[in-house]
């Protein structure tokens, strides 16, 4: 971790005034295969937390997963003592990997009513690749997936590695994204190594830019 | 909150804040998932406070466990840690400190595996302590390993003891906010009392004290009875239809599940912290408030064997908590919302997820399985062997290179060490018959420090003869590049002495050493053939080819230095005249035809062919064309050239290279056609020995 001080308080009138934040409680899942960066993502979002003084829990891959298996990182954040997401309990999903995300989808809440379930951010080019039966079972039971080719803008942008920077960049767009664009863009700076922060910070508003074309249209 | 700084951490970086903030000094420790992260957090915070503490990553677990110990013996404060499979290898030590019992604190860190995600069992280490008679104490997060430990080096000191913590992979692999607390300066000279009656006491005085350890165990049960940080009652109430008793990960997972449930008022929890010795008299008064009691405890029925009257329990023994595998929210959720269904208490529908889980299965996704990394010197080593011994057995050991597996090059993977120990029992099996036949035997050069060593004096010693090959990455990968001795650097970073492999094979009486550069797969293979003739030699004996080459994840430079650059071509090139090759279709002028006036009968097409594809029949050989994908193996490896096969010079699909090279950079594209995932390849080279067809050639930068 690369957070040296203790917490600073929360500067009054600076959160996104559409999320929900005053009172957090978020649980979420990442997922992705390893060496994807899952784990960055967890940083960027954890160091967040930590500034922002949300209490936070989640669990981590290591070991055997790492070389090249898939990878689900379960982050808490509000009220909670055990790390793991129960499925169907997931208020938000990231995900870098189109298989992984299907495999993950089911830790997204669904609602009673077709409103206000889950919200899901997927890596993949192919806007539609899910198939009628799920995104109809996706629809009806209120959870909304975004599936954003951020491998490709980070590319473009010169840092395959980044894939995870533009995902949650495009993610950052959405109005009930519980994070703010500002504040995760702090996180970024502070977390990503040197040689990354400058292409970082880049694909994040570029993915960001994407964000707000995509989701306002 | 108070202003002390505070972190996101992992639990076993708590796990180390809490060791440093009791002012240990003295830390030993052997890597293996999940405990691997706690040394080197050790190693930070000694670093950043400037701490006088002793740190070393030892050669194995045991080694670790005693040098630890007697440290303790002088006064000192001192603490191990381990995997929970790494406390087998201690459990010698273990045994005995229970009788004999410690002087400074000294506290033994174990981390379990409920699942198992890294491990080979899923052992309960509370098990352990209590087959040892030493108490242990389960934390439920990261934050509360951290605060137990201050309390388990004062009871490790007040009743001379040793005292295990258990985390399980939920609270060492957890992140969570945790407060840091001042670092305490206990100071300790070491001073070691002569006393023979207790440090080496014989048989007549381990009676003795065997006697006194029973007597520390009923002590500190009672003690914990009244020690409410760590046993305790939530939402106690004199009546209840249902209770539960959670330890560690256990009591995580109930109060989350309750509070989603929204019944943290009507089900109270008792939560112990110390479930061996079991606090009997709180756990009895517990139930006997409750009608129905659960039980939710991390791998084994510990706590709930050690209840006389069983007649209110539900847990593991009657089956209501799966008996292996690891506890899950989901789980735990459906068993609570069930027992309250029975015990009529009020209890929200849970939504099931099953619907959406069955529509994701039904597209029959891929598992995604763990690959050794491109560019990754095991991956030569492992094709070059299994080339050289198509036909062979090949024991192998624990680390990164058990996926060797993935390429048919490891047929076992038991415990630390065993690849030497089972390639010489498969030898004398074999031997004992008269037959001899190819056992190439794989290790790491760390897992060969740790126990291999032993079990090839063994083999040298009675004769036995087969090829051990050291897989010498020079680094302990698999859990997080922790430094071998062979580097000479410590674990806080100071230079130790460097040792040597060589030096330690010579010394185990090996008198056929050769080191070798896996890079190098044909030198390899020939390296590999004349080790075996070696092993068959009447005056032969144990053959040892050390296959030397960084980290390609620790070292990427080393790449850097001679990129070779390759690419696959998909149409034949001009000049072979053929037409071009449909995936999954063989053109009939492309198959292996027999010249039976050259062939030698010496069974090589039908040993290496991969898909078994040739037999033979009296003298003649036959090919079934309909098995054989084209992979050009037989031609290449006929010593009389009596097979006649064109090499179409680009990529027929046979799928050779996908099956025993594995490369995460060589994927099926949708023609079925083989293609270089240019995200992750690492320009090695090393495929380019591995098509037969001559379909990956260099690409000219």
């Amino acid at each position: 971790m690369n957070s040296q001080s203790a917490i600073p308080a929360c500067p009054a009138g600076r959160r996104n005034p559409q999320s929900a934040l005053e009172k957090m409680n978020i649980q979420m899942i990442i997922s992705g295969v390893g060496g994807q960066g899952v784990l960055l993502v967890t940083r960027i979002i954890s160091d967040f937390a930590l500034r922002e003084g949300y209490p936070l829990i989640g669990s981590e891959d290591h070991g055997m997963s790492q070389r090249g298996g898939s990878v689900i990182t379960y982050l808490k954040i509000g009220d909670f003592n055990s790390p793991l997401v129960k499925k169907g309990s997931a208020d938000l999903l990231l995900s870098l990997e189109r298989s992984e995300a299907l495999k993950t989808l089911h830790y997204l809440r669904p609602s009673s009513n077709g409103q206000n379930g889950g919200l899901g951010f997927i890596n993949a080019s192919d806007p539609n690749y899910m198939n009628e039966p799920i995104r109809n079972y996706l629809r009806e039971k209120g959870i909304e997936i975004h599936i954003f080719p951020a491998d490709r803008i980070a590319v473009e942008m010169g840092s395959v590695q980044s894939t995870n920077i533009a995902l949650i960049g495009f993610a950052s767009a959405h109005p009930k994204f519980p994070f703010p664009h500002d504040k995760l863009r702090q996180s970024i700076d502070r977390v990503t190594p040197p040689k990354f922060r400058e292409v970082s910070l880049k694909i994040f508003d570029k993915g960001f830019l994407e964000g707000e074309k995509s989701i306002r249209t | 909150m108070s202003n002390k700084e505070e972190k996101v951490v992992l639990g076993n970086e708590a796990i180390a804040r809490g060791i440093v903030e009791s002012g240990c000094h003295f830390f030993a420790a052997y890597p293996g998932t999940p405990s691997s992260e706690i040394l080197p957090a050790i190693v930070r915070f000694k670093k950043e406070n400037n701490l006088d503490i002793y740190v070393e990553w030892s050669i194995n677990e045991k080694v670790a466990f005693e040098n630890a110990l007697v440290a303790s013996y002088t006064g000192k404060r001192t603490a191990v840690a381990m995997k929970q499979v790494g406390l087998n290898v201690a459990m010698d030590p273990l045994m005995s400190s229970a009788y004999i019992g410690t002087v400074g604190g000294f506290v033994i860190i174990t981390c379990d595996d409920p699942g198992p995600f890294s491990s080979q069992t899923e052992q309960d280490t509370r098990f352990m302590a209590m087959f040892a008679k030493v108490p242990v104490l389960d934390p439920a997060n990261p934050r509360e390993a951290q605060k137990m430990l201050p309390i388990a080096f004062d009871l490790s000191e007040k009743y001379q003891i040793p005292v295990i913590l258990r985390p399980v992979l939920r609270v060492s692999h957890a992140q969570q906010t945790i407060a840091f607390n001042p670092i305490a300066q206990i100071e300790r000279k070491a001073s070691f009392e002569h006393n023979p009656q207790r440090w080496s006491a014989t048989p007549r005085f381990r009676f003795i004290l065997h006697k006194q350890l029973n007597q520390k165990i009923k002590n500190i049960a009672e003690a914990f009875n009244s020690m409410t940080l760590l046993n305790f009652v939530e939402h106690d109430r004199n009546r209840a239809s249902l209770g539960i008793i959670a330890s560690g990960i256990g009591y995580s997972f109930a109060r989350d599940v309750l509070s989603e449930l929204g019944l943290q008022g009507e089900i109270p929890i008792l939560k112990i912290g110390t479930p061996y010795p079991l606090p009997v008299e709180i756990v009895e008064s517990f139930i006997g408030k409750c009608d129905h009691v659960l039980i939710l405890e991390e791998t084994e029925p510990v706590i709930e064997l050690q209840i006389m009257d069983k007649s209110k329990l539900i847990g593991r023994l009657d089956g209501t908590i799966p008996n292996e595998g690891e506890m899950l929210p989901e789980t735990i959720t459906r068993i609570i919302s069930d027992l309250c269904t029975k015990f009529s208490i009020p209890v929200p529908e849970v939504r099931s997820t099953a619907p959406l889980e069955k529509m994701v299965a039904d597209l029959g996704l891929s598992v995604r399985r763990p690959t050794l990394c491109s560019g990754c010197a095991h991956r030569a080593s492992f094709f070059a062997f299994k080339r050289a011994f198509p036909k062979g057995i090949f024991p192998s050991d624990i680390g990164c290179y058990t996926l060797g597996m993935n390429m048919e090059s490891v047929d076992t993977c038991h415990d630390m060490g065993a690849a030497v120990t089972f390639a010489s029992g498969l030898y004398q099996a074999y031997h004992q018959d008269g037959k001899d036949i190819p056992i190439v035997a794989t290790i790491g050069d760390s897992t060969f420090y740790h126990s291999g060593a032993p079990g090839l004096l063994n083999a040298v010693y009675n004769g036995a003869k087969f090829i051990l090959v050291i897989l010498d990455n020079s680094i302990t990968a698999m859990t997080g590049m922790q430094p071998t001795p062979e580097s000479g650097i410590t674990a806080d970073g100071h230079p130790g002495k460097p040792l040597s492999i060589e030096e330690l094979v010579k010394g185990c009486g090996v008198k056929y050493l050769k080191v070798v550069n896996p890079y190098d797969i044909k030198g390899l293979i020939r390296e590999a053939e004349k080790a075996y003739k070696y092993t068959l030699q009447k005056d032969g004996g144990m053959a040892v080819i050390i296959t030397r080459y960084p980290c390609i994840i620790n070292q990427r430079e080393q790449l850097k230095v001679n990129p070779i650059k390759v690419d696959i071509r998909h149409i034949p090139p001009a000049e072979k005249g053929l037409s071009q090759v449909k995936s999954g279709e063989m053109d009939p002028s492309l198959l292996p035809v027999f010249q039976e006036d050259k062939c030698c009968q010496c069974d090589t097409c039908v040993i290496q062919c991969p898909v078994g594809a040739i037999s033979r029949t009296g003298d003649d050989y036959v090919i079934d064309y309909s098995k054989c994908t084209g992979c050009r193996v037989c031609a290449q490896e006929c010593p009389t050239s009596a097979i006649e096969m064109p090499a179409v010079g680009a990529c027929i699909a046979c799928g050779y290279c996908l099956k025993r090279f594995e490369c995460p950079s060589l994927i099926r594209g949708e023609d079925g056609r083989v293609k270089i995932d240019r995200l992750t390849c690492v320009d090695c080279g090393l495929c380019l020995e591995v098509c037969g067809q001559g379909g990956i050639y260099k690409a000219s930068s």
